[in-house]
């Protein structure tokens, strides 16, 4: 961070390195659209380098990154419903309503994070669970591990996820 | 059971008759559950697994390192110099300072008064029209840093459609992009916005070109 707030180009590679994912999961979360999501990536990073020199380089950059994201992705939202692009459009109202809220974004952005803090093993059977639906034994057949292995790797990480949330307000709360 | 171990079957959609009994005994847990529900419910939609194209990363830092804006924080004009002269000279100034530190110079520049709610505050906006949007620095004095649980925000606006170019908490030497074209959205002015989930401009109207 403190060579990324001294303006080093080569620095953006270690932000997009430990937060790249999880900004792209915030940008198709609220855009839906991989093109657009793309767009506010750049876009993010992009504010963030150009904001950097008055980051407060002691402070965790996440929080910071995360609403910048969620900013850049209202942006591209806003001009896309304009342009009356692949947006859906709301004539009810002046300011664009993203599709996901504020706390699901922020949700989205925290799980992709814990995700990623996990070791490979245990990330790749979250995926097959709910991402591709599978039972513990299809787990085991795709990923060719035992079904013992695979239901211990299963709770462990759902246990580690739920710890790692458990900060997280419920939406509607 | 524990509770780790009962959220975790939740979450993990493995709810036995072990987990549904604990459930009935644990008012924490039950607490939990429509934060557990919601967390599942994000993790089973296909667009949270989809990933960035792997060129993406390079085209940020051709983005970042390529021709355009470097942060000049050590050529920023002195405060003294403009807190001296009037706004229509402080354009004039600006507009000599960036010949000098700038190529190309801005291609608009309009100068930012304060609000009732700011009086004090004066400023030019510089913009350059780039591929894809527009690039604009903010010279402002007067105008107090955001008080806690605030921030400043920039809104580019064609009636009431409000684009927001980004925030910031001290107005010195501010640098913003934003996706749209000054001739889009002629009218530039600032908030002052509570720290909230309201995305609108909904704060206190600071400074305005209208
Ligand atoms: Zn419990």
């Amino acid at each position: 961070m403190e060579r990324f707030a001294a303006g080093e180009p080569e620095a953006v590679r270690d932000l997009y390195g430990r937060y790249g994912r999880a900004v792209f999961t915030v940008a198709m979360s609220a855009l839906g659209n991989r093109h657009l999501a793309e767009e506010a990536v750049q876009l993010t990073f992009l504010q963030a380098w150009r904001a950097a020199a008055r980051f407060d380089i002691s402070r965790d950059p996440a929080p910071w990154l995360y609403a910048i994201a969620r900013r850049a992705s209202v942006d591209v939202f806003r001009r896309e419903r304009r342009h009356g692009g692949g947006v859906p459009l709301d004539h009810d109202s002046d300011i664009a309503v993203l599709p996901e809220s504020f706390e699901a974004t922020w949700r989205a952005w925290e799980i992709r994070l814990a995700l990623d803090a996990m070791p490979d093993k245990y990330r790749e059977v979250v995926e097959a669970t709910h991402y591709l639906g599978m039972s513990h034994e299809q787990t085991a057949a795709r990923l060719g591990l035992p079904l013992g292995t695979v239901k211990s790797r299963a709770h462990r990480a759902h246990r580690d996820l739920a710890k790692r949330l458990s900060h997280l307000e419920e939406a509607t709360a | 059971m524990k509770c780790d171990d009962a959220r975790a079957a939740f979450l993990a959609g493995q709810v036995g008759r072990a987990e549904s009994e604990h459930l009935e005994t644990c008012a924490e847990c039950r607490a939990e559950m429509p934060s557990l529900l919601e967390t599942r419910r994000i993790m089973e939609s296909a667009t949270f697994w989809e990933e960035p194209p792997a060129d993406l990363e390079d085209r940020i830092v051709g983005l970042v390192a390529g021709p355009g804006p470097k942060k000049e924080p050590a050529e920023k004009p002195p405060r003294w110099q403009l807190a001296v002269v009037g706004a229509a000279a402080v354009v004039a100034l600006l507009l000599g300072v960036f010949l000098v530190q700038r190529t190309p110079s801005p291609d608009w520049e309009v100068a930012l008064p304060g609000t009732a709610e700011a009086p004090l505050a004066v400023g030019v906006v510089s913009g350059w029209n780039e591929p894809g949007g527009t690039r604009m620095t903010l010279d402002i004095e007067g105008l107090p840093p955001a008080p806690n649980g605030f921030f400043y925000e920039f809104w580019l606006s064609a009636g009431d459609l409000h684009i927001s170019a980004g925030t910031f908490t001290e107005a010195q030497g501010v640098e913003l992009w934003v996706g749209v074209t000054r001739a889009e959205f002629p009218r530039l002015w600032i908030t002052l916005e509570p720290i909230d989930e309201d995305e609108s401009p909904s704060g206190v109207n600071v400074m305005d070109t209208a």
